[in-house]
């Protein structure tokens, strides 16, 4: 190495660090940010933070029938609903103080009895069949090795992964809703996304040509209901804030664009965003933090906007529940039942619920998420279908 | 996260935003970028923070700063330059008399890098960091680290034909 260009490097890289001190209210301006974007829920008497992520995309079961429990909490009826938490991930295990691997565990569902089952993986993500697990491990230091591979949930046997391009942000690979794919969302250098065959391990690379020529920003992908394709959020460049939904353009699984549907600006992208049957497609709309936000419903062949729906008083937008329903987790138990005027037969307040509620915006149901200590820190939970678990499983699904 | 959390995570970053914002601006090359950057990062990393504030919050910070800034989810929406692998003939070096702001057209090469490509340079060159801690930092094997190093310098003299001045200093003071 040239040491007068070693030299150089370093000083441009200095001059560059020193041409601007860093901005005023960073903090404050991070603490709105994450409190915006619902990541954040404050717990009644713990105070802690739980990120919750739900990845619903084909996982979630067929229209559910017609309720006969309206606003009814789940954990008083005896009524198997099409959806049940899978899996609980990143439960932080209280007695473990030191950055060891053993810091975080995870519960998941055992199909043959609807009871959780602890496992020693810091982050689960069963297959829409349960058959498998995406599993990583890792520990709490700054940068920890991590390892992702997919156990086989019958013999608990796990394959690794080692290829490095898959990337670390496992959280956001989707399994396929046939759970014949993972989707790889972030490729190190490839324009494209990748699909992991979960029986081989083998990648396929898909490239989008047009992601080069098209001046937007990519904010995130998720699978088409049908698993044929995926859909790409983006937001134009121009006139946009950052991370702000203008559009979604639909890929088939070749990287061909399919259609892309403008949805006009304000709405911020999560996950996942399609209804089951594909029909619709579920936007956030701008809100501040001091008000719940606004779900705004559009076609997604044309766009039009079909249905706005208003979020429960401190709940969080996890996906539908079926085509006609909305899928919320509601965290803070300060602000009272879900909608007051549907919900008085759930009683007292819960600290964490998931509320049902159609696209009228009313409350169907709601079920108590019991599976774990209602001041327990988790960081994740993902949902699939009921179909399987015993009657006597009923009071948790929804 | 409860008020207690807020108040250290609020003097956690007043007290190393200093540090963090040069990583930014060093990788960034650009105040603004820098600031969106770091404040991507920070609003990502407040859900986190009962977590990550057991462990070194500021290391966590600034690794997740350089894997944002190489993801490609962003890279195009800033419109940089992405190195070809193949990379083109080398122009003519420009006479060793003349008088060019070298740091000024290596500033301005270093802005038109690949995101992967200059947080490669800045990892080695400005935090000075080895090869196995880069790897670590950027989610990739040692090798890959190596190749990209390489890459971005070819890239860099082809982007900033000046460069050629230091080579003909290197071989002088030999």
């Amino acid at each position: 190495m040239n040491s007068h260009l070693s030299g150089a490097l370093r000083n441009a890289f200095e001059e560059l660090a020193e041409t601007a001190p860093p901005p005023a209210g960073l903090a404050p301006a991070a603490l709105v940010a994450a409190r915006r974007q619902r990541i954040t829920r404050r717990i009644a008497s713990g105070g802690t933070a739980v990120a919750v992520c739900a990845a619903l995309i084909g996982v979630i079961a067929a229209v559910a029938p017609t309720s006969t429990t309206d606003g009814t909490d789940r954990s008083a009826s005896d009524t198997m609903r099409p959806n049940v938490v899978t899996a609980y991930t990143g439960i932080r295990d209280a007695n473990v103080t030191d950055p060891s691997p053993h810091f975080f565990y995870s519960l998941l569902l055992d199909y043959s009895t609807g009871r959780y089952e602890r496992v020693a993986y810091p982050y689960v993500k069963p297959s829409p069949d349960g058959r498998r697990v995406l599993v990583t491990t890792y520990d709490d230091s700054a940068t920890p090795p991590m390892r992702t591979g997919l156990m086989d949930r019958a013999s608990g046997d796990v394959r690794w992964i080692s290829d490095a391009t898959i990337g670390s942000s496992l959280a956001e690979n989707p399994w396929s809703p046939d759970g014949r794919w993972i989707l790889l969302i972030d490729i190190q250098g490839e324009r494209g996304f990748g699909l992991l065959d979960p029986e081989t391990l083998k990648i396929t690379y898909v490239p989008l040509p047009d992601v080069a020529s098209q001046p937007e920003q990519r904010l995130n992908l998720v699978w088409t209901p049908d698993g044929n394709g995926v859909a790409m959020m983006f937001t134009q460049v121009a006139d946009q804030p950052e991370d702000t939904v203008t559009g979604i353009r639909f890929y088939d699984l070749t990287g061909r664009v399919v259609r892309t549907v403008s949805t006009g600006p304000g709405a911020y992208p999560f996950l996942p965003t399609l209804s089951p049957g594909g029909g619709g497609i579920a936007l956030r709309t701008r809100s501040s933090p001091q008000e719940p936000f606004v779900i705004t419903v559009v076609d997604s062949t044309t766009g039009a906007v079909r249905h706005t729906v208003t979020a429960p008083p401190g709940g969080s937008l996890l996906g539908w529940a079926d085509e006609e329903h909305l899928l919320f987790q509601v965290v803070d138990s300060d602000q009272g039942p879900a909608q007051p005027s549907a919900a008085t037969t759930a009683g007292a307040t819960q600290s964490r619920q998931l509320v049902v509620v159609d696209l009228d915006g009313r409350v169907d149901h709601s079920v108590t998420l019991s599976a774990v200590d209602s001041h327990q820190y988790f960081q994740r939970l993902f949902i699939g279908p009921s179909t399987g678990l015993p009657p006597t499983a009923a009071p948790i699904t929804f | 996260m409860n008020a207690d959390l807020e108040r250290e995570f609020t003097e956690f970053v007043e007290a190393r935003s200093h540090s963090l914002f040069r990583t930014a601006l060093a990788l960034t090359g650009h105040r603004q970028q820098a600031e969106d950057l770091l404040q991507t990062v920070l609003a990502k990393g407040v859900p986190h923070w009962e977590r990550i504030r057991t462990g070194n919050p500021e290391g966590y910070l600034r690794t997740a700063l350089y894997r944002q800034q190489t993801s490609w989810w962003r890279s195009v929406r800033r419109g940089r330059e992405v190195s070809a692998e193949q990379v083109p003939e080398i122009a003519e070096p420009r006479d060793d008399n003349a008088t060019v702001d070298l740091g000024l057209a290596l500033r301005q090469a270093l802005a038109r890098l690949a995101p992967k490509h200059r947080a490669v340079l800045v990892l080695r060159y400005f935090e000075d960091l080895p090869d196995s801690e880069i790897a670590q930092i950027l989610n990739c094997t040692e090798s890959t680290v190596r190749s990209q190093h390489a890459r971005a310098l070819a890239r860099l003299r082809v982007l900033c034909p000046d460069l050629a001045i230091l080579d003909t200093k290197e071989k002088t003071s030999r």
